[in-house]
């Protein structure tokens, strides 16, 4: 039999738990201060607008599609990378942002409804136009104004391309004597693809993501409320599984990891999309299951070891499951490097990559975060007998 | 070896046969080429013919497709909804010979500001308001000034309608243009969630286009009662098997008809079939789906239809559910405008005791037997059946959005939109297969070197537990998406980590100095407790995150949960069968732990 760590090993984990808090405590306020500085790379879930991944069959530099874009949405962020797919090696790939997901600013709307009013004067009634719909402006004459001045298709697209919108289609609503109109415009992606064509007619738009502005703030706090609701449950559950001195631990601990790893994640800018929320989750699933295993050795020690002090036994119970700690964060570690490798480039790499961190970050908490708080609430508010402060300082001894 | 070993070997093998089963169609789905998984004739042509039918799907991620989002503009719907009641207004007020000065909305509010020209004309005015005293109100009235608003129950109603309806003609029309496994949903308050996958380019402008641009056609159609064109094609050789001749009997003008119609399960084949024989001249056949009840698998049957359309949705200004006391029932109003009012008086008075089809984008909505002529442009639709109140309530508010769906137009708009190539989904599915397989390697590997003979016995367990997971998906009808298999790669994870608390465990108790079969029956035993918590923990996760989460959060929810159950079982269950047998059959003196 091979072992990693040697049977009865007694190694004092406790006894440096006090410098671990403060250092605990203090990068927890860093990751925060991070955060809250620096704030997160929210992706294109969060954010809204338009992602599209381009493909181009010929050598195009990422200039050359900055400055069409640049020509396209001036007043818009953009931004351009280029993308590897090794499955298709002989072509060129760009990863286009735009952050924007409406066809109109509120600045544009009023340039719009002047030139509106300029062309038709007061047989215009009203322009409507919801930021919500995006691509779709509706405007209203009075009744009868067919005879009057040209409401032809051809004269609603010319007003509305002039103020350099393409316009995909013109449809007239309403009942048959309203002159209401609606006018649909080019998505974002569909001109982006044309212009470029005169670039390069080979072009294609092998992705196209886009968000609106209020799906986007769903889906965040949707993410965000789903979290707050697991934690809650998970803390009632170990309650009653356990008691109310493991609870608090449990869910400190996930604070920590969580906290501390979107921090990481904000430093290397790495982005956040809803795969990225998945990975939290299951780093919180995972930071459990492990916080789960010490605290299943701690109650089932303090059953036993009628007497002994606090620290004594959890020290008994961390280096007990020493040996399953490392084997299984070494075997995760394994498979989440597999998922780095193997899987750049989709959601995979940086589901790994947070799993990876995750774990480092999780198998320390366990130990330092969630043993410590049982060990203050247990000796502050315990009242069970067989459980006292220790007579001395921890030495490590163990019954 | 004792009797309670075998029952446990029985119930795994047992366990592992179903499980073999029923992962066999997404196993020839998952290993397929993309090409063929892309297409569900090439699939089918490749699946053995006694294989379960249902099997798990490829989330757009990863085999290319389309994923939208439309909100559905009811604001403008309940405004449009409004401005008609306005002019219904002025035209029954001209009728009377009251015109009026003002009636129209003046806010984005559904409210109108009626102004009339003489103070007088307010008996009038009120009689005709009290007419929809149901669903609007009078809000202020003084002099020649009334504020006339529709009540918010009522608005609310309409644009929960107004979605549906809209949901309704987007499922019929994805249906209609005939791609494999679309899933459109309604998501939130007032948005449409369309999924599907695996289109090419053209595929996916086409519907994003037909979905956006067009507006419901409903017409009325009268069912005919003399062909027996449907008995002569059940009596055609290459009848497809599932599909069945059926007779359908009412009380009509001269007694009992009896109509025949084919049925089928399938509607692709029933399609298929129907495309070979083209009706008599003057003829169409609709198609329609429905259910003998709430809980039973949908059927597809046929109706032969009068090729002629005396009447259409354009000419319906407004449908509702109402109650009617004496029959102590709920029924369908309908109300036409003029001209249509006219040509329903004339085709209800033509057709009493036939059978009308409800025709929504040419697909049957429901066929109601004509009771008698009706005048004056308001018609009711009473649904009967051997049905509760509550499902006659139902079918009604059902109906009542198909009728609505011509008549009343709310635009649709992206609010999300994800289209993915298909290369590039391959290209995921490639890579999740090689990081997937390389991650499984290398954990094997780890596991039977340091645990050796037990590391097998893992190995195995985890093999297992893969099986299990694989079917349940299947079953399941899951989609698996690129967070579905991050949730996958969580339990197996999970799987390995109890393997490993009680590979640990049983070192622990040989320490102690026990025999080999001793140690492991007690460290399976002290295991227990802290694999159960951690699942049992998991699990809540798991069924917090599926009722809060949306999209993405919910497919990695799914495998999660389904995975936690399958754990707790085989990561319990399976190594402690084998080494049970080990300990007591091989005896070992010392265990390879």
């Amino acid at each position: 039999m091979f072992n990693i760590i040697k049977p009865g090993t007694k190694y004092d984990f406790l006894g440096k738990a006090p410098l671990f808090t403060k250092v605990s405590i203090a990068v927890f306020i860093a990751a925060l201060l991070i955060i809250a500085i620096k704030g997160v790379n929210l992706g294109l879930d969060f954010s809204g607008g338009h992602e599209i991944l381009l493909r181009f069959d010929t050598e195009v530099t990422a200039d050359q599609v900055r400055g069409k874009l640049n020509e396209l949405f001036p007043k818009v962020d953009t931004a351009v990378q280029s993308f590897d797919i090794p499955s298709e090696p002989d072509k060129t790939f760009f990863l286009t942002k735009i952050e924007r997901s409406e066809a109109f600013g509120e600045e544009e709307v009023t340039a719009l409804e002047d030139a509106f009013k300029a062309k038709y004067g007061d047989k215009l009634t009203r322009l409507r136009y919801n930021p919500e719909a995006g691509d779709v402006v509706e405007v209203d004459f009075v009744k009868g104004a067919t005879s009057a001045v040209d409401l032809s298709e051809a004269a609603l697209t010319g007003v509305v391309e002039a103020t350099s919108h393409p316009v995909r289609l013109v449809r007239k609503v309403g009942r048959p004597d309203d002159a209401r109109y609606s006018i649909v415009l080019r998505g974002i992606s569909d001109t982006l693809v044309s212009s470029l064509k005169e670039l390069d007619g080979s072009v294609a738009a092998v992705r196209v993501e886009f968000v609106g502005p209020t799906v986007g703030r769903q889906l965040r706090d949707d993410g965000i409320l789903a979290i707050l609701y697991a934690l809650g449950i998970i803390l009632i559950y170990i309650a009653l599984r356990f008691d109310f001195f493991y609870s608090p631990g449990a869910i400190l601990c996930l604070f920590h990891d969580a906290i501390i790893t979107v921090a990481l994640l904000s430093i290397i800018g790495e982005e956040f999309s809803m795969a990225t929320i998945a990975g939290l989750l299951t780093l919180v699933g995972y930071s459990i299951n492990d916080t789960i295993v010490i605290f299943d050795r701690i109650r089932e020690t303090v059953g036993k070891a009628k007497g002994a002090a606090v620290v004594d036994i959890l020290n008994r119970a961390v280096n007990e499951t020493l040996g399953r700690t490392i084997m299984t964060s070494l075997s995760t570690l394994l498979a989440c490097i597999c998922l780095m490798s193997f899987g750049r480039g989709t959601v995979l790499a940086s589901f790994g990559l947070i799993m990876a961190v995750g774990i480092v970050i999780g198998t320390y908490s366990s130990v330092y975060v969630a043993s410590p708080t049982f060990k203050y609430l247990r000796e502050r508010f315990g009242t069970n007998e067989h459980v006292k402060k220790p007579s001395k300082p921890a030495s490590g001894a163990v019954v | 070896m004792e009797r309670s070993w075998y029952w446990r070997l029985v119930l795994v093998l047992g366990l592992m046969a179903l499980a073999v089963y029923y992962a066999i169609p997404s196993g020839i789905y998952f290993f397929a080429d993309p090409e063929i998984r892309r297409s569900r004739t090439k699939l089918a042509e490749i699946m053995p013919e006694w294989a379960p039918t249902h099997r798990f799907n490829l989330g757009i991620d990863l085999q290319g497709g389309l994923h939208l989002v439309m909100g559905v503009d009811t604001e403008k719907a309940v405004q449009d909804r409004a401005d008609r009641v306005g002019d219904e207004l002025v035209e029954a007020m001209g009728e009377k010979g009251a015109d009026l000065e003002q009636c129209r909305r003046e806010g984005d509010a559904p409210e109108l500001r009626i102004v009339l020209k003489q103070a007088g004309d307010y008996a009038t005015l009120k009689e005709l308001l009290e007419q929809r005293s149901d669903t609007w109100e009078v809000r202020s009235y003084s002099g020649t000034e009334v504020i006339y608003g529709m009540k918010a129950d009522w608005e609310t109603q309409l644009r929960d309608d107004v979605v549906g309806q809209a949901l309704k003609t987007v499922r019929n029309r994805i249906d209609k243009y005939g791609v494999s496994e679309p899933e459109v949903r309604r998501r939130g308050d007032q948005s449409i969630m369309i999924q599907i996958a695996g289109l090419t380019a053209e595929d996916q402008e086409i519907i994003k286009n037909d979905i956006i641009g067009r507006t419901a056609q409903l017409e009325f159609k009268i069912v005919d009662e003399t062909s027996d064109f449907f008995s002569k094609l059940a009596d055609k050789a290459d009848k497809p098997e599932s599909v069945t001749l059926e007779i359908d009997t009412y009380e009509g003008k001269e007694g009992l008809v009896t109509r025949p119609y084919l049925e089928g399960k399938n509607r692709q084949e029933l399609k298929d079939f129907l495309k070979k024989y083209p009706p008599p001249a003057d003829r169409i056949i609709g198609t329609q789906e429905f259910k003998a009840n709430a809980t039973a698998e949908a059927v597809y049957r046929t109706w032969l239809l009068d090729r002629r359309t005396p009447i259409t949705g354009d000419s319906l200004t407004d449908a509702f559910v109402s109650f009617d006391n004496e029959q102590n029932n709920y029924y369908v109003a309908m109300k036409f405008d003029r001209k249509g009012a006219v040509l329903f008086e004339k085709l209800t008075r033509e057709n009493t005791k036939r059978k009308m089809a409800i025709v929504l984008d040419d697909v049957v909505d429901s066929a109601p037997i004509i009771q008698g002529a009706i005048p004056g442009g308001n018609a009711q639709i009473t649904l009967g059946g051997y049905k509760s109140q509550d499902e006659i309530m139902a079918e009604a508010r059902a109906l009542t959005i198909v009728l609505k769906a011509g008549a009343l137009p709310a635009p649709l708009y992206p609010q999300e939109q994800r289209t993915v190539g298909a290369t590039l989904g391959d290209d995921a599915v490639i890579k999740g297969k090689s990081a997937l397989g390389f991650a499984g390697l290398l954990v094997i590997l780890l596991m039977i070197g340091y645990y050796r003979l037990s590391g097998v016995v893992g190995t195995a367990a985890l093999g297992v537990n893969l099986l299990f997971l694989f079917s349940a998906l299947s079953v399941f009808d899951a989609t698996l998406t690129l967070p579905g298999i991050a949730g996958l790669a969580l339990t197996i994870g999970m799987a390995v980590d109890a393997n490993i608390i009680q590979f640990e465990r049983i070192r622990e108790e040989m320490r102690l100095g026990k025999t080999a079969r001793a140690a492991v029956d007690s460290g399976f035993g002290k295991a227990f407790s802290a694999i159960f918590d951690a699942n049992v923990t998991t699990l809540l996760a798991a069924i917090v995150l599926l009722e809060t989460g949306s999209g993405p959060i919910r497919g990695f929810a799914t495998t999660l949960g389904v995975g936690v159950f399958i754990n707790t079982f085989t990561a319990v269950v399976v190594p402690r069968l084998l080494l049970d047998w080990y300990v007591r059959t091989v005896r070992p003196t010392e265990l390879s732990i």
